[in-house]
């Protein structure tokens, strides 16, 4: 689809057709998938629109959409209604608005993030923020760096310098292309799985609770970022989500010698997959709206030191800086002793309610 | 083929970019009414920030949106039909005579309330010595009183050391409050969905309460495919419980500050006390309103209310250069694409040591013209020792970065190689600025900064920035 604009139907652009509708495009070449980048006012319309086409994925881009449009926005636009529509259905999933997309690195992107930075790989990255997610996924490529003088002395007897070294990904690309096979059986591989920025607004399509769900599921997804930041309860949320698959792990396992399985299946967070988050906003003063509608502490709550607290306890591995999550991933890889004798003492006193 | 899809995703950003630009707003309301004597203004300020955190328990938003002051709150919630204690705003003595003549000719003692955006009115003394902001006066001393606030600076816990000019003093009935309820509306994450909440006891103690008896917190969801419904409203009003108000009108009250939280955008409104008066009226004695910025494109008449005067001046510039700016008192400014980059920016910098001058967030779209701006604003502020500049371009430009740095330098003065330089009237400002630049264009705008000639600091990633941004500010 070369894109959907009311009165435009009909003419071309970049080669591919424009339509009128939604509903006309998906009925014309059987789209599944929307990215919308329309103006603040205009945007929760085009969500509900796109909503009522039953698209599968629609992912929001736009910054601003006012509050009450994505609650409840009869007086000013009919039928615009766009949580509680979602709510009622189950066909299509939005994510956003106020996000940069989703990325699944090497196959597939609908957003405005810079692709060369990602690279296929095993982590999958959820975050609120857009610039602060490309930060985070960045050290990868700065710690695939610091491997590089063990993997070259290795691997090759030659390598190929770009007259500009400044520029790290470019090099990383020329450089992967001759020694990806030693990456790879150095098992660095701290490429991404998928990225999904949920965006900055409170009343979002998608939120942590759902990218946990799904990437604890995903067999490609072996580590999990967060990246949060003030305002809210949606790590808070994702970190009782946490919190209660560690514990309905462990019963699954009571029917046979837990402590080898713990051995090889435990992570510190308890699940069977490493998380490591970050949280913006510690410096962050209360009462003032950070940029994103959703960033601000308000009445003592949100704040990013609360976030930081409730996500430890669940067994996350909180970071005080994004450049250390790519160390903090990799280096989570092993298991925590220290976890297992409280693992096991959860098990004995637990009540086992609706457990798996 | 990447070539034209960042132009396609460039434009399109630009469109919704140009609305993005819009809401830099903020603006926020006053208390409505409080006891002028300075321990009830002390308790009003506790309590007003502690309602909050009752409503804020259940959408943890916004405490400055939209900036109001209480005289157009107060008229706000009139046009709605919602009882408010009766007021009137003046500018000059002669107005204040004419009010009192006019619209108070039976009053024996008026509220006579400085009208400023902070806290703390009641304990804050002015600049020509008279203690103050708030005061219960007989009606013949009303010009007296008045007369020694208007015009005047008021400093207040709330206002910091500059203190703020009170432009309008706003002129009230007493009110003998017979029972203080609590009322609130808010937008709530967790229902997605209006909120609206409801307490038997209003007044200073309602955090507590909350505590100690959750029970008496009534919770109302609005269901929006309906809208508030006459039970609705009714659950609400059993729930703050009026002990003489008629319940009907009651009722009807809750319906129109319902009305007023739906069409005027707001995230938040906030009645405590919500009160009875000797007369049997339910009346809203104190109220607090937050308004969504983002819609500020549809709500012109409310953001109109806005008064500069009583902001950050440097706040004022940014909103003028569409540019999402928060000023703080530390000693690096800041300047980053990205508000969740821009705060962590902000953390690393005090994790090394540091102390951020600001929050700023140039956004995907800022033009060379604004970064202009950004760059000029970070640099007039006396207390920043040194600039960090992070950007990690997305559809930000690195080489529109840098460009915009350039042409700041060259209008504002740096430290140029070795000479000072000397602009108009401003002084060169020997702050140091440390660019850390990533992203598209990077390679042109690493270009443009060292053919400039600029002497910068420069980092490769955001550790190192901060950690280089912290060292030259110390220096």
């Amino acid at each position: 689809v070369g894109g959907v604009t009311p009165k435009k139907g009909g003419t071309e652009h970049l080669g591919l057709p424009v339509f009128n509708s939604v509903a006309e495009a998906k009925a014309e070449t059987k789209a599944n998938a929307s990215v919308i980048y329309v103006p603040p006012p205009f945007a929760a319309a085009a969500i509900m629109e796109a909503m009522e086409a039953e698209l599968d994925l629609v992912v929001c881009i736009t910054e601003g959409i006012p509050q009450h449009d994505m609650i409840n926005a009869d007086i000013f636009t009919p039928q615009v209604r766009v949580k509680a529509a979602l709510n009622q259905q189950s066909k299509t999933r939005l994510i956003g608005p106020n996000c940069p997309g989703i990325i699944k690195p090497g196959e597939c992107k609908i957003g405005i993030m810079p692709g060369y930075i990602h690279k296929p790989g095993r982590v999958g990255i959820v975050s609120r923020s857009g610039t602060l997610t490309y930060e985070a996924v960045r050290p990868f490529i700065g710690y695939l760096l610091s491997h590089l003088d063990i993997c070259v002395d290795q691997s090759l007897s030659s390598i190929y310098v770009p007259e500009d070294t400044s520029s790290h990904a470019c090099f990383l690309d020329l450089l992967l292309e001759k020694t990806w096979g030693v990456f790879q059986t150095t098992a660095v591989g701290l490429g991404q799985s998928t990225c999904v920025g949920i965006g900055g607004d409170p009343f979002n399509g998608t939120n942590f609770v759902d990218c946990v769900t799904k990437f604890l599921a995903d067999p490609q997804t072996e580590g999990i970022i967060l990246i949060g930041e003030i305002g809210g309860t949606a790590e808070e949320d994702a970190a009782a989500l946490i919190k209660s698959i560690s514990l309905s792990k462990i019963i699954v396992s009571l029917n046979f010698d837990p402590l080898p399985w713990l051995k090889a299946n435990i992570r510190e967070s308890g699940t069977e997959k490493p998380i490591v988050a970050f949280i913006a906003g510690l410096t962050a003063p209360p009462g003032r709206r950070m940029g994103h509608a959703g960033a601000i502490v308000s009445g003592g709550k949100g704040t990013a030191q609360d976030k930081i607290k409730t996500l430890r306890e669940a067994g996350v591995t909180v970071v005080e800086s994004p450049a250390k999550i790519g160390v903090a991933m990799h280096e989570s890889g092993g298991v925590y002793a220290a976890c297992m004798p409280m693992l096991l003492l959860s098990v004995v006193g637990l009540n086992c309610n609706g457990a798996e | 083929m990447r070539g034209l899809m960042n132009k396609l995703v460039s434009r399109s950003l630009y469109v919704a970019g140009k609305w993005q630009q819009q809401q830099l707003r903020r603006l926020n309301i006053h208390e409505y009414q409080e006891e002028p004597k300075n321990k009830m203004r002390g308790l009003m300020n506790k309590l007003v920030s502690r309602s909050l955190s009752v409503a804020g328990k259940w959408q943890q938003q916004q405490l400055r949106r939209l900036n109001i002051h209480e005289y157009q709150g107060a008229d706000l919630m009139n046009k709605y039909g919602i009882n408010v204690p009766k007021g009137v705003a003046v500018s000059s003595i002669d107005e204040v005579k004419e009010a009192v003549k006019s619209a108070f000719p039976n009053e024996n003692e008026l509220v006579v309330k400085s009208q400023i955006l902070a806290g703390g009115r009641g304990l804050g003394t002015f600049q020509n010595g008279f203690k103050g902001g708030v005061h219960i006066v007989k009606a013949d001393q009303v010009e007296d009183i008045a007369g020694k606030m208007l015009g005047q600076i008021l400093f207040t816990k709330q206002t910091g050391p500059q203190g703020k000019v009170v432009s309008k003093v706003y002129l009230c009935e007493k009110l003998s409050l017979v029972n203080e309820m609590y009322f609130a509306i808010t937008l709530d994450r967790k229902t997605a969905g209006p909120l609206i909440i409801a307490c038997s006891k209003g007044g200073t103690s309602i955090e507590d309460l909350a505590e100690k008896y959750p029970d008496m917190i009534i919770k109302v969801p609005v269901d929006v495919f309906k809208g508030i419904t006459d039970e609705d409203a009714a659950r609400v009003v059993d729930g703050f419980a009026p002990k003489v108000a008629d319940r009907n009108d009651s009722i009807e009250q809750v319906k129109k500050l319902y009305k007023l939280f739906c069409e005027r955008d707001c995230t938040l409104l906030e009645i405590n006390p919500l009160a009875e008066t000797s007369s049997n009226q339910l009346v809203a004695a104190d109220a607090k309103l937050n308004f969504d910025d983002n819609a500020a494109f549809r709500q012109k008449e409310i953001f109109a209310l806005r008064d500069p005067s009583q902001e950050d001046p440097r706040e004022v510039a940014a909103a003028k250069a569409d540019l999402n700016y928060i000023g703080l008192d530390g000693e690096i400014g800041c300047m980053v694409n990205g508000a969740g980059l821009a705060m962590a920016t902000m953390d690393i910098i005090k994790l090394h040591g540091g102390t951020p001058a600001n929050f700023l967030d140039v956004g995907g779209n800022a033009s060379e013209g604004q970064v202009v701006e950004a760059f000029k604003i970070l640099t007039s502020d006396d207390k920043v020792k040194a600039i960090l500049v992070n950007i990690f371009g997305g559809i930000m430009k690195c080489d529109v970065i840098a460009s915009g740095i350039v042409n700041a330098a060259k209008q504002v003065g740096v430290l140029w190689s070795d000479f000072s330089v000397y602009i108009g009237e401003q002084v060169a400002l020997k702050v140091p600025v440390v660019v850390r630049l990533e992203g598209t264009n990077v390679d042109q705008g690493k270009r443009i900064l060292k053919e400039s000639g600029m002497t910068l600091i420069t980092a490769e990633d955001l550790d190192a920035a901060a950690e280089k941004a912290v060292k030259a500010a110390s220096k």
